[in-house]
């Protein structure tokens, strides 16, 4: 008797997988902008940081790290819009994430009471600019042509965008 | 009209003053070019007839302004103006052509002249020498006279001979410096505004800055709308003023559950509603709880505040925490706790089962939390250390987690010490020491000691959690030792993540607080299916070996989702 049920319970498994499978079959690919060639990270112009290498720069943009040093104050991360080409680079340049996974990861942060900082978002590069020029522990990523002198320009393992072997590169 | 008495006022006295330097002889175009420099300013005044005419020829040039207008009906006139004096200007006519010589002078504007106009077919601007020379082509027909004022010169023409394209030429070229008054507006609006939008003002720096946050945050904006968790970030500003105020995510699952347990019925069971709440009150403190409804086997719902932590984090080197937390024990416990969405399986490892169902972890406790990362150490070293009331001796009446008042004295104290490299990212190792004493009615107290390590690795695609836990407890000088470990492991295949897990817990028979849970091992394999980012169906069949009682098969379906 309890062997049945348990049969019963393993075809309503197998049914509702393939029900779930067959709901799952993905669209059709959405139109996307041309993902930009380069990332150039930016802070605020107080920032007294001018060089991080990649691993220290992912730790900041992942909230490993909370504060900049020497009482820099706050991490204030700030993304660009789902779906904006230059933050599906950043997801793969420096978070090394799926949007999923990034999301989960950020949840996850919270969740475990170690970080309630999330990153901000904004819609376009004159936003994100705009609030990094304002917010002293600001750090966010444009298209190097974007910048401005509002700004500060961080050099990742030493290297500037458009440098051989600048390592935020597609 | 002050201006010009100063300037006149000026220019008499630097003729006076050349006039007494001795052997001043320069000619009398030297002397007007010299009383122009003197009258553009007294820092001049000392190069002006210092030696004479030579120094005088050193003095700035008069700037000369060139402008077409109208003019009387049937005439047409040219305005030359100056910043200084014109009154030594002439002026001739040869042939066609009429000329204005203006000695020791530079010219700009000769473009707002135009081509031509009704009595002259072209205009030009030549500098020959010192001199700035404007010279007409006179049309057939057509006169000019000179009329000299103070630092302007007019010319007039006048003539029978009117050209017929001339109003149209005219009109065109008012309408071009118009244009060009217009652009340079235009211009000038666009800097200042560039201009305001970029110098806060000094009087007021703060406002400036959050009013520019406040104008950036509207932007910023809730993608976690869209995605739950990352969205809403602007109400946690910490430049928002205000009073505080909570972000909610709740987590939750419906189970079906299948059992070979002898009396267990197959049931859909609803599973827990985690309230997550946080709350940012200020720049460093902020709060999180999690409050649980739950049914329990008597089909009533119980409700349970499980996480009241405010926390204060001045930097990233310490965390300081009071309330009630999860107690660092493990991975797993930190890791996954009540929310099922977060974890690959439908259940928790049973060594790191709730207390109130069975487990014997003190996966909860109340007092005081420590943590940050450990300054200067490599591989991203992160301490933990805590001091709470710790759990409960097992008893059927008592509340495992001592959230109010303690069965003794003795404080519970948890330390530990866990990495995560940079340079192997998804890579965390670590472990904890646990200590209490425990005091159960009518028995010896016992002295508890918990030691748990644990490698994890865990990736996009790829999860390892690998977890031991020793437990010994010392009753009487005697040492009841409880190992326990579980291994888990899954690939994700694009929506799917097939897992498996082994996992071992043996409490000796004849343990003074856990021997109901005897030896309980065996594995569990299954499947989970995100369904989309915040809602997954996970279903798992697992197989309980344990002592002296045949194993146990169970089969569990699970809807899992944050919401």
């Amino acid at each position: 008797m309890r062997s049945r049920t348990l049969q019963r319970a393993v075809c309503a498994l197998s049914l509702i997988a393939a029900l779930a499978a067959a709901c799952s079959a993905p669209c059709g690919p959405a139109a996307r902008a041309q993902a930009p060639a380069e990332l150039a990270v930016i802070v605020n112009k107080s920032n007294p940081v001018d060089d991080l290498p990649l691993s220290e720069l992912r730790e900041y943009f992942l909230a490993e790290r909370g504060h900049w040093p020497n009482g820099g104050g706050k991490v204030r991360t700030v993304m660009l819009e789902q779906g904006a080409p230059a933050r599906e680079a950043a997801l793969r340049l420096i978070y090394n994430m799926s949007e999923k996974a990034y999301v989960s990861h950020f949840l996850g942060k919270k969740f475990r009471g170690e970080s309630l900082e999330e990153p901000r978002q904004q819609s376009s590069a004159a936003d994100v600019i705009k609030f990094v020029s304002f917010v002293p522990g600001a750090i966010g990523y444009v298209r190097p042509e974007e910048v401005d002198a509002s700004v500060k320009v961080l050099r990742v393992d030493g290297l500037a965008p458009g440098d051989p072997g600048y390592k935020l590169k597609l | 009209m002050i201006l010009k008495h100063s300037r006149a006022a000026g220019a008499v006295l630097a003729a006076l003053c050349l006039a007494l330097l001795p052997g001043a002889r320069a000619a009398a175009q030297d002397a007007r070019a010299a009383r122009a420099g003197l009258s553009l300013g007294a820092a001049d005044t000392h190069a002006s007839g210092a030696s004479g005419g030579a120094a005088a020829r050193r003095l700035p040039k008069r700037l000369v302004l060139l402008r077409a207008g109208g003019g009387e009906a049937g005439a047409t006139r040219v305005t030359i103006s100056s910043d200084a004096p014109l009154d030594d200007c002439e002026s001739f006519r040869d042939g066609d052509e009429y000329t204005v010589r203006i000695p020791w002078a530079v010219a700009t504007g000769a473009a707002r002249l135009g081509a031509e106009g009704q009595f002259y077919k072209s205009a030009r601007v030549e500098e020959r020498g010192d001199a700035v020379l404007v010279i007409f082509a006179l049309r057939e027909g057509a006169s000019a006279r000179l009329d000299r004022g103070f630092n302007r010169l007019e010319v007039t023409f006048a003539g029978a001979a009117a050209a017929t394209a001339a109003p149209s030429a005219r009109e065109s070229a008012e309408a071009e410096t118009l244009r060009e008054m217009r652009g340079q507006i235009v211009a000038l609006e666009a800097r200042v505004r560039e201009l305001e939008s970029r110098q806060p003002t000094p009087s007021s720096p703060v406002p400036a800055v959050a009013a520019a946050v406040a104008e950036a945050e509207p932007a910023a904006h809730t993608a976690g709308a869209a995605h739950g968790a990352v969205g809403q970030h602007g109400e946690h500003d910490a430049e928002q003023t205000g009073a505080p105020r909570l972000q909610i995510q709740g987590f939750a699952d419906v189970n079906l559950n299948v059992s070979s347990q002898p009396g267990s019925h197959t049931s859909f069971a609803l599973g827990q509603l985690d309230l997550f709440i946080t709350s940012r009150i200020s720049e460093k403190f902020d709060v999180l709880s999690e409050l649980i409804v739950e049914a329990n086997r008597r089909n009533e719902f119980t409700f349970e505040i499980h996480r009241l932590l405010l926390q204060y984090t001045p930097n990233d080197y310490l965390r300081l925490g009071v309330g009630r937390y999860h107690t660092a024990i493990g991975y797993y416990n930190t890791a996954y706790h009540h929310g099922s969405w977060f974890q690959t399986a439908t259940n928790r490892p049973f060594i790191f089962a709730f207390e109130g169902k069975g487990g014997i972890l003190p996966l909860h406790n109340v007092g005081l939390q420590a943590t940050g990362r450990v300054p200067g150490a490599p591989w991203g070293l992160r301490y933990v250390a805590e001091v709470g009331n710790g759990r409960a001796s097992r008893s059927p009446l008592d509340a495992p987690v001592q959230t109010a008042l303690d069965e003794n004295n003795r404080k519970a104290f948890n330390l530990g010490l866990s990495a995560r490299p940079s340079s192997v990212r998804g890579l965390q190792t670590g472990f904890s020491v646990y200590r209490d004493r425990l005091a159960p009615s009518g028995a010896p107290t016992v002295s508890q000691t918990i030691g748990t390590g644990y490698v994890v690795y865990q990736n996009a695609r790829y999860e390892s959690l690998n977890e031991f836990v020793m437990m010994r407890l010392n009753s009487n000088g005697r040492v009841y030792n409880t190992p326990a470990f579980y291994t888990q492991l899954s690939r994700q295949f694009g929506s799917y993540r097939p897992f498996f897990r082994y996992q071992y817990v043996n409490v000796p028979s004849d343990n003074p607080l856990y021997s109901d849970v005897g030896r309980r091992n065996g594995p569990a394999l299954g499947v989970r299916y995100d369904l989309t980012d915040f809602a997954a169906f996970k279903a798992q069949y697992e197989r309980t070996s344990r002592r002296r009682q045949t194993p146990l098969d169970e089969l569990f379906l699970q809807f899992a989702f944050t919401f």
